[in-house]
């Protein structure tokens, strides 16, 4: 994952866009993701050109890359510009230096007038999150603080499987930053707009713990089993129109106690993991 | 159209060229005995060779583009004829284009500086806005002619309006007398109107207007408007019914009759009359603007004590506080004031500030905040503004329940200075953000003081008209608080019965002057005289030049990182101006510093004051229901959160926040209204939703409602990991209703 806090113009920018890229920074690699952060000098051209290079070098068509822009954008009717010290960024350098990443990619332009910039970075394999739904909209953009509030908060994690995926940071901040305009009776000048295919990628484990990676045999099995009664919960969702009601919830409920018992020793087994490792140490 | 509105036809007998006036006497005359045979005689006129001539048939014959047309070409024809113009500007009027017809007016006086018409049209235009320059204006037509009728008859108005009825009466004399039957129609419908305030009706002038128009329905539409302005909408709707009934293309009448019936609660005749009044007139925005308010989607709400209308997607977050409010307010009132609310209250909460703005406009000095017609409240939801931008909307909901109780306990009687005052000062004593601290006064805004220095305050006889017709820009403001503070006085130096004294002495139809008399005993000088008295000690401490000058070095200081200085200067800006809570409030700043200085305790207090003196912004009460909390003050916090939710019921994370709270504090009842206000917000977070649901009911004892909810919250969210173990917790009680599931391979015992 690459991190970008660009200038802030003003100190409060400044120190805004700056602690909201470590905040992203920090719960990526909580998350396990191997992160580069740069921000204030270290925020150029060629650095972003390096980091994404050492990406490309390093990746795959089955990894995933993210890419976090934050700061204030800009957009001269042609091209979106990503403000940092030295020569801008246009969209169209990013997609120049993205294009050399074989993996996956979500991109995340937390920026004024970052819309201006979708058509160049979306591709089939990017997906494109941007505060902006144009480069008309030009004002300093509340997208970047909300989205670092969901990538802390349990609310964001609308699933509730204790990590926030970019999806639902997106949705987060796109809803509170409507909320923000509405509520203040002004007229909403960033509309943060999302293309390309579903962006399922975790940015952020509200536990601190990855419940799902099985260390040992007995937790591959369980999760292996959470997962199965995931998938059968789904496909019963997806036949409730056709059952009736009380037929379709018991069934549910059935579901759901098996799974909350699988889930329930999947925790056990990751405690205990936990209290065994802190006893070798 | 035959007719245009009733301040519309004070100007019909305006000068016109003679040989305009020659022929259509004979139609006005025809017109005046027989209203249907009159048609004809217009008609004929539409073929007469001048076009001012056609243009005053068409427009007597309703047919208002074919006049203006007409008129324009008389203009075109007559360039140094400032009559038409003037003629053509009232034509505007008539359809409400206000901006057009002053042009017309300026351009009529542009010919003829001394146009007697042409200021009479400025005032009448002035007139419809409340514009003080009503009488300026017609004082110069009295200069130019000093016997002029009209200007007489609009300045009696303007008396009336003031309720100087001695004053309007006296003016009357000559236009009662005068030669032009359309002036003397006028005089004689303000002078049934001076019978009507005066609880004299029917009057005798009703009968003498009969005999002179056997149609005039003008004369119901007059006393209607002062009806209005006096608040008694209920007797306003009568007379506009006898307006319609006797001419019913009087559709400025059914315009009025249409806005009226909403003011009592008459919402299909209300839509009926606007109906016809747009069919009939369709220039009207008020008309059109509230048919649309009618056709937008409401639900309607209606329980013993109240009937609320609001947004579909309100109404649950709503509705529980409105309920509480009203009848909070009911009961406090009705023991305060000695008046029982006899029925439901309305209240009608608008989402948006323009729908509350159409539903209330053509209203002297009408409430920023809500208005309240007898029983019925209308006023901003709380998405129209919020309480960061200064609306506090349970406060102004408790303001306007205050005046339904004064209001109703004087039959609409009461004077609009005094029915504010004991609103106010409700809000100040009793309200949802009343000041509750200990020691001190609330704080008055520094636009009162200010106003107060430079002894711009009115006598309290007078101080109606602070409201009706200010003079200066924030005058209205300026009386609002000047009369919860005269309450606030006579509460403290004549107890406070003394004001439902007055309210007894409103009801018995004295004025304010009377009023005082009799509750207090002493005379409106004397009650002036102790007033200023009082405010001189009351605001004796307050130093606003200090205060600002404290607090901008407190925020210079604050910005500059050094808070010992901003904590100092902050701190005396609060002892410069005590308990100040408005937005310039130095509190949210004294307690960031004691905070940066790193005394939470502190910071908790300058909150806390700040909270207990009424203030009400979010973000400062966000932060000490936070502090609260980390301190282990959770009862507090909890108070606090009330009061954020309360004033903020639209957001949904406050009232989810809020539910939390009352549910640690094993309030499960009160928790389960928030966590269903909440849902009703559609949060974001659905699936913590209905956990919160589920627990909530859960608490209360509502198993199967319970189950629902977590159930809803797992469809979503199936490993949502404490809604699962509610359910495995619910499995073993048997509350699931399905019993233990089975074990499976790789369970662990």
């Amino acid at each position: 994952m690459l991190v970008v806090a660009g200038l802030g113009g003003e100190p409060a920018y400044a120190e805004a866009f700056a602690s909201n890229a470590r905040a992203a920074a920090d719960h990526a690699e909580q998350s396990g993701a191997t992160v580069t952060l740069l921000h204030g000098d270290d925020a150029r051209a060629e650095a972003i050109q390096d980091a994404l290079r050492d990406i490309a070098g390093k990746a795959d068509a089955e990894d995933l890359a993210i890419v976090q822009l934050i700061g204030h954008g800009s957009w001269d009717e042609e091209h979106y510009r990503f403000n940092i010290p030295g020569p801008d960024s246009t969209a169209d350098d990013l997609a120049a230096w993205l294009a050399a990443v074989p993996a996956r990619k979500v991109l995340i332009l937390a920026t004024s007038a970052s819309g201006a910039a979708i058509d160049a970075l979306q591709t089939a394999n990017a997906t494109v999150l941007a505060a902006t739904r144009d480069g008309r909209e030009r004002n300093a953009v509340l997208f970047g603080h909300y989205w670092t509030q969901a990538l802390a908060s349990a609310s964001a994690d609308v699933d509730k499987d204790q990590r926030i995926s970019a999806e639902e940071a997106f949705d987060f901040a796109a809803q509170a930053v409507a909320g923000r305009y509405q509520s203040e009776g002004r007229i909403a000048t960033e509309h943060a707009r999302r293309e390309g295919p579903k962006a399922n990628a975790t940015l952020a484990l509200l536990s601190g713990r990855d419940t799902r990676r099985a260390l040992d045999p007995a937790l591959a099995a369980l999760v292996e089993r959470s997962d199965a009664l995931s998938d059968e919960v789904e496909r019963l969702k997806s036949q409730k129109t056709t059952l009736d009601e009380d037929d379709y919830f018991a069934r549910l409920q059935e579901l759901l106690l098996e799974l909350a018992q699988v889930e329930r020793q999947l925790q056990g087994r990751h405690e205990a993991n936990e209290r065994s490792s802190e006893d070798d140490e | 159209m035959r007719h245009v509105a009733a301040l519309a036809a004070l100007l019909l007998a305006s000068p016109t060229t003679a040989d305009v006036h020659a022929p259509l006497e004979n139609c006005r005359a025809l017109e005046r005995s027989d209203r249907a045979s009159s048609n004809a005689c217009y008609q004929a006129l539409m073929v007469d060779p001048s076009a001012a001539v056609r243009a005053e048939a068409a427009w007597s014959l309703g047919a208002i583009e074919v006049a203006n047309r007409a008129f324009h070409a008389a203009a075109r024809a007559n360039a140094d004829d400032a009559a038409i113009r003037v003629r053509r500007g009232e034509l505007f009027l008539a359809v409400h284009q206000a901006a057009d017809a002053e042009a017309l007016f300026e351009e009529a006086l542009a010919i003829d500086p001394q146009h007697v018409g042409a200021f009479l049209g400025q005032a009448k235009n002035a007139l419809g806005r409340f514009d003080r320059r009503a009488e300026t204006l017609a004082r110069r037509v009295l200069e130019i002619e000093p016997n002029n009728p009209t200007a007489h008859v609009l300045l009696a108005r303007l008396a009336l309006e003031v309720g100087e009825s001695d004053r309007a009466q006296a003016l009357l004399a000559g236009p009662l007398e005068a030669e032009n039957v359309d002036v003397r129609l006028q005089a004689m419908s303000l002078a049934a109107a001076i019978d009507h305030l005066a609880d004299r009706a029917p009057s005798p002038w009703e009968e003498r207007v009969g005999e002179l128009h056997a149609s005039y329905g003008e004369i119901y539409e007059t006393t209607a408007y002062f009806y209005v302005i006096t608040r008694r909408y209920r007797q306003a709707v009568a007379q506009l019914e006898r307006a319609v009934a006797l001419h019913p293309q009087l559709w400025s009448a059914r315009a009025t009759l249409g806005l009226n019936l909403l003011r009592v609660n008459r919402f299909d005749d209300a839509r009926r009359a606007l109906q016809l009044a747009h069919r009939g007139a369709p220039y009207n925005a008020e008309v059109s603007n509230t048919l649309r308010l009618l056709d937008d989607d409401w639900h309607l709400l209606a329980d013993e004590g109240l009937i609320l209308r609001t947004d579909p997607t309100q109404t649950e977050a709503l509705a529980p506080y409105v309920r509480r409010l009203v009848a909070e307010g009911v009961r406090v009132f009705g023991s305060r004031y000695g008046f029982r609310v006899p029925g439901p209250v309305v209240v009608e909460l608008y989402p948006r500030h323009e729908d509350f703005a159409v539903r209330t406009s053509g209203l002297p000095g009408i409430g920023i905040l809500g208005a309240t017609f007898g029983d019925v409240v209308v006023m901003d939801s709380p998405s129209a503004r919020s309480v960061d931008e200064g609306f506090d909307w349970a406060s102004a909901l408790w303001h306007e329940v205050a005046h339904v109780v004064t209001l109703g306990a004087t039959d609409n009687r009461v004077s609009r200075w005094f029915s504010e005052g004991v609103s106010v000062l409700e809000e100040w004593q009793t309200g949802p953000s009343r000041f509750a601290l200990d020691e001190g006064e609330r704080a008055v805004p520094l636009a009162f003081i200010k106003a107060y220095r430079e002894a711009r305050l009115l006598p309290v006889d007078a101080l109606d008209e602070g409201f009706i017709r200010p003079s200066y820009n924030g005058q209205v403001s300026v009386s609002y608080v000047q009369s919860g503070l005269l309450c606030e006085y006579i509460a403290s130096a004549h107890g406070h019965q003394a004001l439902a004294a007055m309210l007894v002495s409103y009801r018995d139809g004295a004025d304010t002057a009377t009023a005082i008399r009799h509750a207090l005993g002493i005379e409106p000088a004397t009650l002036d005289a102790e007033f200023a008295d009082y405010l001189h000690v009351r605001l004796a401490g307050i130093d606003p030049a200090a205060f600002q000058t404290a607090l901008a070095q407190a925020h210079e200081a604050a910005a500059a990182g050094n808070w010992n200085a901003a904590a100092d200067a902050a701190r005396l800006a609060v002892s410069s101006y005590p308990h100040f809570v408005d937005a310039q409030s130095p509190y949210p700043l004294l307690a960031e510093a004691e905070s940066q200085l790193g005394d939470r305790s502190a910071a908790i207090d300058a909150l806390t004051t700040y909270w207990r003196a009424g203030g009400r912004t979010t973000t400062p009460l966000t932060r000490l229901a936070d502090w609260l909390m980390e301190a282990n003050r959770a009862a507090e916090a909890l108070e606090v959160q009330q009061a954020l939710a309360l004033v903020s019921p639209l957001h949904a994370d406050r009232r989810a926040r809020l539910g939390d709270s009352l549910l640690a504090a094993s309030r499960a009842e009160e928790a389960l209204a928030e966590y269903a206000a909440y849902v009703s917000l559609q949060p974001h977070d659905k699936a913590g939703a209905h956990y919160r649901m589920a627990r909530a009911e859960h608490s209360v004892g509502n198993v199967g409602d319970a189950r629902r909810h977590l159930l809803q919250a797992l469809e979503i969210a199936p490993r949502f990991a404490a809604a699962l173990a509610m359910l495995l917790e619910m499995g073993k009680t048997n509350e699931t209703g399905l019993g233990d599931p089975p074990n499976r391979p790789g369970d662990t015992p």
